[in-house]
């Protein structure tokens, strides 16, 4: 199989990385639900364009989000 | 040695206004007699949940900021855990820098107000004084049927489950002054005293719970076809795995 074409799409640079946060706070529903697809999942970090800590921090804020049932953890 | 932590509770949309209250109060003593610190406590008030907890789908959501020992949260984490009008706890320790921050805007936001803090209590309390007064009508009336001889089977069942709770709680407590415990202890033998209450509405909900699980699916058709229908069952089982794991972490 060859590849179907050469990706050309710009480099996303998530909000985060550019504010360069220091904590992303559970509780901050509407800037979670930016890094979740629509079926409830943590979007990738190819996606998202956040840097490795600020993905980090978004998971487990997302994951406590969720225990918390501030995020679900499946949208049907 | 003493941490920062920030503790988001959910109690149960069962209890009412002054319950909640007095749950409030009870936490609050729970963080103060473990060697803790309140500084702030937020009360958000009902709001729905994500996802139905004990098929409940919504609930009262309060948050605390306290500091304290290590031991106040595992303290803290055995109380809420017993109580079963309390759906959720989440404790989370803030350090370093972060700790500082959130105090800066914690005291921005309200410059504490501590009368009606301690009102909270007092009203808390109050309310706990009260449960004594209804708890103890009903056991000695119990009793007095048990001395009759004729219903002896249902005073006893009457009275276990009213009586079992107190006993727990009292050792863990009686560590703190005097009266504290005292006082507490009726304001815990309400849950209890409850609990058969709540179990009725619970059923009822489950078995309307499949109307909603229908409907559900029913309004996002364009998105999904029918299979969501049957993963909704499953996407109920997650959340307890889910629940496991993020509660082990957040001990760290």
């Amino acid at each position: 199989m060859s590849k179907p074409f050469i990706r050309s799409r710009r480099k996303k640079i998530s909000k985060l990385t550019r504010s360069d946060a220091e904590y992303v706070d559970y509780k901050d529903v509407e800037l979670l639900k930016q890094y979740i697809d629509t079926r409830g999942k943590i979007l990738p970090r190819r996606i998202s364009g956040n840097s490795a800590r600020h993905q980090r921090m978004i998971t487990t804020a997302i994951k406590r989000a969720r225990f918390a049932a501030l995020l679900p953890y499946v949208i049907e | 040695m003493s941490q920062f932590y920030e503790i988001m509770t959910i109690i149960s949309p069962h209890e009412s206004e002054e319950d909640v209250e007095a749950i409030i109060g009870g936490l609050r003593q729970q963080l103060t007699t473990s060697g803790g610190d309140i500084i702030a406590v937020d009360v958000w008030g009902k709001r729905r949940l994500a996802y139905p907890i004990n098929k409940f789908d919504e609930g009262t959501y309060v948050l605390f900021h306290a500091e304290g020992p290590p031991n106040m949260v595992s303290d803290f984490r055995h109380h809420t855990r017993i109580r079963e009008s309390i759906l959720r706890e989440l404790v989370v320790k803030l350090d370093g820098p972060l700790a500082v921050a959130v105090r800066a805007k914690i005291e921005e936001q309200e410059p504490e107000d501590e009368a009606a803090v301690e009102a909270q209590i007092e009203a808390a309390e109050a309310r706990a004084v009260e449960k004594l007064a209804q708890v103890t009508a009903p056991v000695t009336d119990a009793t007095l049927a048990a001395a009759a001889g004729v219903e002896v089977v249902a005073a006893t069942e009457m009275e276990t489950p009213a009586e079992e709770t107190p006993a727990e709680e009292a050792p863990a407590e009686q560590d703190s002054g005097a009266e504290a415990p005292a006082e507490e202890a009726p304001a815990e033998e309400a849950p209890a005293e409850e609990a058969p209450a709540e179990e009725a509405p619970a059923e009822e909900a489950a078995a309307e719970g499949e109307a909603p699980v229908e409907e559900a699916p029913a309004e996002e058709d364009t998105a999904e076809e029918d299979a969501s229908a049957e993963e909704t069952d499953e996407a109920v089982k997650p959340v307890d795995a889910g629940d496991a794991g993020d509660t082990s972490d957040e001990e760290e």
